[in-house]
Formats: structure tokens, sequence, C-alpha cells
């Protein structure tokens, strides 16, 4: 009798086991398709990514808009620099502004508003001088207190309250 | 039953009793191995298990589709907190569809999982119409190229053609990759005589280098342009009448340009919360030589939910197209986000940023939410207290939204924070007691001119606040941020000026205002009023405009009304000092624009 038990519980510990060892582990997962480098990322330019769209100085606006959603705000007015409009987009933690070229609208600078948004590599206001260097490295030049770095022909500036950002600006370079 | 036969009977059971007892003196020792090896067998049985588990985080199986680059050990983590490497001799191969048992190092313990390759996408090649001499043998990877597939792809006839037969035959290949996808292609191959001209109508695809007069003839080496072939533009579709020579005889033929090679994209499949995703949003890395539209092949349904197969057709402008099968997913979702940690009141200096994200907290049942802020009922620049709103969104657009109060502290510059400023930027300014005052003046137009970035932000409100911000650090801004930081200078430095806007009534549609400073380089009772204009300006316009005479502003807008920016220095003088008419600057201005 004693014999069939130990039995019994053997074969319910083994297939307890079993089971465990069967039912373990997480989901069938799918990975999404590779994303393709953007342009931006190709030419080696600073680029914000918001809500999932690339946006980078110099970059057609028209092409931008859709990807970037509603703006809160919206403001134009005549260039004194440019021949057309100077364009002010508001959106949620940030501003873009936009230049115009022979009728078309190019992204000329992305100013944070806020610390709802961040650098693709993870900065925003608020962080720390160090993290910023960290982020970015060293080869930057000090402009008029802002610490510039430069790719190609945009800029990325930041701007510090004491040790901490105060602000984030993508700039494009232009004449 | 008798005495004898009790006694017999007992005898027996007695005996029996007594055999199973001196059976069961034996079986404890029995039973204690047999407990010991299920025990052993059990430790193995656990221990192979637990070789072999996987954790929670860890799935059981991911799929990718052919053709990837590469997949990473980390790929296979649900919970991204944990380490995973691939173990030593781990095999899968992307371009081959299949099944692949993988052994992955998880936070230094191995563990089992697999990988799926799958191919899902269709191949595509380039199968135009072609020539070939009669009895030739024509296989189906002939008729093909430009093959494109993540996997192996086979050729097949539909059905073979015959090439002893003169004329043209319609003939279909089958394309099937590794996934068992199929795609047709249908075209005509002609077969002509033996001799003669291979074409006598030849396509030649756009873009493409001219090709040689060979092509006619089907033999290398064997034809000649009599035409001069030298102005046919490739780039551009178009059909050519010319000739060609073949062992001494010319023949007619035509040389056509022409863009037949279909699109070619990246198909991604696409979810959507509550609507139908655009045809574009599907398609990526177009690959043709004219623009390409998207459309559905059918546009599906409205009101369709869960997964919706798709067929894309992307067709250029010469009327090549080609469909892609895809799908996506409607997901609903009609449950807002949950805001669970918000401040009641948030502060700010007038014109700062607002720091508050740190702040706040949100939770959605998918699992991610956007938060932002909206201020879009305060006056940032204007101190005083607002409510406006934490707003959490989700992938569907559902919304909550806290209300939150917003103080924003008065920042009023004072004359001190302002020369504090400048004080701090009196190296930068580069200006020395030995300067005369011209000097001076094209110290500050370059120093304002060199490190301010022009961008329009400004409100045109405050010439203090404007240049206290801008000099203070953003040195960015309008020609009103420009003369307001020289005006602002100008007066640290003892100057006397004032900030000089277009007249109204040269602000006409399209034109707007702008702002520059008059600044007196002589002394009160001897003034010497000279224009000053740090706004950039664009090639050929970016002048040093730091001493400006009447005559030159006026130059100088006769010149920029040929662009849109027209009454660029046009002002009401009899608001103004009268301005020195002696010229100290030269001005590349034509000199047409003088004078009039």
């Amino acid at each position: 009798m004693k014999l069939n038990r130990i039995i019994s519980i053997f074969f319910i510990i083994v297939f307890a086991v079993s089971l465990a060892s069967c039912n373990n582990g997480g989901a069938d997962i799918t990975l999404p398709p590779e994303e393709s480098t953007s342009p931006a990322a190709q030419n080696n330019t600073f680029v914000f990514v918001y809500r999932g769209t690339s946006v980078a100085p110099h970059a057609k606006m028209s092409e931008l808009a859709a990807g970037l959603g509603e703006t809160l705000s919206y403001e134009e007015s005549p260039s004194c620099l440019y021949q057309g409009l100077d364009k002010d987009y508001t959106y949620a933690g940030f501003k873009l502004r936009t230049y115009p070229e022979n009728g078309v609208d190019y992204v000329l600078n992305i100013c944070f508003t806020d610390d709802s948004v961040a650098t693709p590599e993870g900065i925003m206001l608020g962080s720390l001088r160090s993290e910023v260097e960290a982020a970015y490295g060293t080869s930057f030049t000090e402009q008029n207190g802002n610490m510039v770095y430069t790719k190609d022909k945009t800029e990325l500036r930041f701007r510090f309250n004491g040790d901490s950002v105060s602000a984030i600006e993508y700039w494009a370079i232009t004449e | 039953m008798d005495y004898r036969e009790y006694r017999n009977k007992y005898n027996n059971e007695s005996v029996q009793r007594h055999s199973k007892k001196r059976a069961r003196s034996g079986k404890p020792i029995i039973a204690a191995i047999i407990l010991l090896a299920l025990i052993l067998a059990v430790i193995v049985v656990i221990l192979i298990a637990g070789a072999s588990s996987r954790p929670e985080f860890l799935a059981r199986s991911v799929t990718v589709e052919a053709g990837r680059s590469a997949i990473k050990a980390s790929d296979f983590l649900m919970d991204k907190n944990h380490t995973a490497e691939f173990a030593e001799g781990a095999y899968y191969d992307l371009s081959k569809v299949g099944e692949y048992k993988l052994e992955i190092i998880v936070d230094g313990e191995s563990c089992t999982t697999k990988l799926i390759v799958v191919d899902t996408v269709a191949p595509t090649a380039f199968a135009p119409d072609f020539s070939v001499r009669k009895g030739s043998s024509v296989s189906a990877e002939d008729c093909v190229s430009n093959i494109n597939d993540a996997t192996e792809v086979t050729v097949k006839f539909k059905k073979k053609p015959d090439t002893d037969k003169i004329g043209k035959h319609n003939v279909t290949v089958v394309l099937e990759d590794g996934g068992g996808n199929k795609t047709e292609y249908s075209f005509i191959l002609e077969v002509v005589p033996a001799t003669g001209l291979l074409y006598t109508h030849y396509v030649s695809e756009l873009g493409e280098p001219m090709p040689s007069a060979d092509v006619f003839t089907g033999v290398s080496g064997n034809g000649e342009y009599v035409t001069a072939v030298s102005n046919i533009n490739t780039s551009t579709a178009g059909m050519y009448m010319i000739q060609v020579s073949m062992d001494g005889t010319i023949y007619d033929v035509v040389l056509e340009i022409a863009d037949r090679t279909a699109p070619t994209a990246t198909v991604t499949p696409q979810s959507a919360y509550n609507s139908i995703p655009k045809p574009d949003d599907f398609i990526s890395n177009i690959v043709d030589k004219s623009q390409v539209t998207v459309k559905y092949e059918t546009e599906p349904q409205s009101d369709v939910s869960g997964r919706v197969d798709v067929t894309l057709v992307l067709t250029d402008s010469y009327g090549n197209s080609t469909r892609y099968e895809s799908y996506f997913t409607v997901l609903n979702d009609n449950t807002a986000p949950v805001i669970t940690k918000c401040p009641e009141a948030l502060e700010v200096d007038t014109g700062a940023n607002i720091l508050w994200r740190a702040s706040v907290e949100a939770t959605d049942d998918s699992g991610e939410v956007e938060l932002s802020l909206d201020t879009l009922s305060a006056n940032l620049s204007v101190p005083g207290i607002y409510t406006v709103e934490i707003v959490a969104r989700d992938a569907a657009g559902n919304e909550s939204r806290r209300k939150v109060k917003l103080t924003v502290n008065d920042g009023s510059i004072t004359d001190e924070m302002l020369r504090d400023v400048i004080a701090g930027l009196e190296k930068n300014l580069n200006i020395k007691s030995t300067m005369t005052n011209e000097e001076k003046v094209y110290a500050v137009f370059r120093f304002v001119y060199d490190s301010m970035k022009y961008s329009n932000t400004s409100k045109h409100i405050d010439w203090k606040s404007e240049a206290y911000h801008a000099l203070s650090g953003a040195f960015t801004g309008d020609c009103f941020t420009y003369c307001a930081a020289s005006y602002a200078i100008f007066g640290y430095l003892g100057f006397d000026v004032r900030i000089v806007e277009r007249a109204e009534s040269a602000m006409i549609e399209g034109t707007g205002t702008h702002f520059w400073v008059l600044i007196n380089i002589g002394t009160e009772s001897n003034p010497q009023w000279y224009h000053f204009d740090a706004t950039p300006q664009r090639s050929p316009y970016n002048l040093p405009t730091y001493l400006m005479t009447d005559a030159q502003i006026e130059a100088h807008t006769r010149w920029r009304n040929d662009e849109i920016l027209e009454n660029y220095y046009t002002y009401d003088k009899e608001k103004f000092p009268a301005v020195s008419t002696w010229q100290r600057v030269s001005l590349e201005i034509p000199a047409q624009y003088f004078g009039q």
C-alpha cells in the first residue's frame, strides 16, 4: 500500500514538474519590422523625435506636419530676414519655428517649453550639466552662456540655470 | 466444519500470514531503495526542467519577418530590466523561413526559446517583353531580373513557350519564395527568324545608359548607329525613329525610352485605434524614378474591427504598379487614462520654461500615456494666477484633464538687472575707453549681429524684457529683439538712442513692421544722429548697416522693394531728430537706387 502511495506521489511530482517546465515562460511575440534610418539621421544632423516623427532643422515642414499632429497654437508674421512668413507652431512641450525659402517652409528651430519632452538622448529641461556631457560629449563651444553642439548644418544648444538645463534648442544653421 | 477441518484451515491461514510477515520483513529495504531512486529521479527531472525553464519575462517564441538584418537576444525579453545573450553555438538564419530552437543566457541562467522566421511578403521582379530567335532555348529565369525577396525565389513558367513558332507569345512566369508567397508576371515573348534584326522596336529602361546598337542586331559587335544618338536624353521618356546598320544594310528601327519598372517599397502592418490607417502609413522606402501614389485596392469598411487584410497598390507616374498584401489591426480603446499624481499648483517666472513633468503621473490600460501641459489659457509673459490643465492622452486619443493653478511670478526687469547683464558682457563687447564713438558703435553692431540668432519669437511689447532675456542667455529673436538689445547696450554705454519702428502707413500687406534704432554719436549740443540696425539680412542686403544716413536707408529700401520686403526702412521722420547727412560708412548698394 505504501509503495503504491510513493509511486503515486512520484508521478504527481513528475507531472507537476513537467507542467511547470512546459508552461513557464512568456508569450509568443512578433517583432515589428526594422525601422529604416531617417534621412536626417543618415545626414548626421541633430534630430528631435516627437510622437515617432523625426524633426530635424532644415526639414520641410510640409513633410512633418501630419506626423506631429495638431498644434496648440499657430502664429505667422512677415519675416524681417527671409522673403515670406516666419511661422511659429506651438506643440505640447515645444515650439517649432520655420523659415521660408522659395515658397517652402523649413524648420528653423525647435525650442523646448517644458519638461514633458526630451531629446532622443534623454536630456530634458532640468537635466544636469553632467548628464548633457555624458549624452553628447565634451566637444561643444561656449557661446554667451550657451553650450553649443554642432553637427553638419545643425546646432543643439543648452542653457543652464546653475547646474540644471533651463533651455534646449535645436537650430538650423542658415546663411 | 469439524475440528480437523478447522485446524487445517487455521494452519493454512497461519502459514500464509507467517509467509506474508516474512515477506514484509524484507520490504522496508527495497522500499527505501525505491524511494531513494525516485527522489533522485525527481531531482534529476527538476534539474533538467530547471535548466530549460523560461522565466515569465522571456518570450516563448519570437516571430520575425525574413530578411531582417539582425536580431538581439534582448528582443526575446519582455522585461528589459534583465540581461540576455545568445548561448555559444546558437544558430538561426534570418534569410530562411523556419523555426529555430535557441538557447539564451538570461541573467546568467540558460533558458530555451524559439525564433520563428516567416516570409509574408511576395517577391517582386522585372519581367519586360523581349525577343529571341527561333529555336532558342529560354528558361523561366531568363525572363526576369532584379528579383527582390528576403528568401530564395524559384521561377517557373506557367506554360512553357514554344520558341519554334515565330510570332508573339503571351507568357506568364510564377515566382515563389521560401514562404510560399507567389507573384505572377505576364509579358510578351517575340520569337523572330534566325536571321535579321532581333529588335525593330527596342525599349530601353528610363535612366539607363544609351544601349549599344548591338541590342537591335542581337549579335555582339555587329550593329552600329547610323543616326546620331548622343542628343537623346535617356532620363526622359520618349520614342525615337532611328537607323542602325548591320552587315552593311541600314534598318529603320524604334528606340523607346520608357519606365517599365514598378515601384518597390517597404510595407509595415499598422494598428490604429478606432480608425482606419491611411494607405501611405503602411509604406516607406519607396524606390521608383517618378512620383508614386499609394491606394487601397479596395477601401476597407469604416466599421471594421480586429485584423483586416488589405491590398495596397503603388502606382508610378508611368502607370507601373505593384501590389502589396498587408493588414492592419483596429484596436478598440474607449477608456481614458487616469491621472494618479498631480500637483495642485505650479509656479513659474515670466518668460521661463515650466518644470512640471516630474510631479505628474498617469496610468492607462494600454500602458502608454502622453502627458502634456495645456497653457493656452495663460499668458506666460504677464504675471498673474491662471488655471492650466494637465492632459493625459493615450494612443487612442482618450484624454483626462486635471486643472492646476499656475502662478506666473512678476519677472519685471529692472534697470539694475539689465545693467548687470550688460556689465557681464563687457568682455565680449570688447569696448575700450580709447575708442571713438564710431568705433564703439561698430563694436556693438558686431556683437549683436554676430552673437544673436534670428527667429521670430518676440511679442514686440517690452524692450527692456526683450533685451534682458536676449542678452542674459537666449541670444535669439527678431528685429525687435535686435533693436532692444542694441538700444539697451547703447544706453548702458551712455549714448542717446531712440527706437524707430516702420511707419504705420508703410506696413502694407505682407510686409509687417520693422524695428531699428537711431543713435547720436555727437553731443547734445552738436548731435550726429544715424540709423543703426543689427538685424541680419540675406545676401546681398547683408551690409554693415550701423551708421546709415537717410539717403542710405532710402536707397536700401528701394533696393529691397524688389523683393516682397517693401518699405523696409520707411519711417516717420517728423517723430525723430534729424539724421546727419554726412556719410560715415560706405554701403555697397547699387548706384541706381540712390537719389531717386
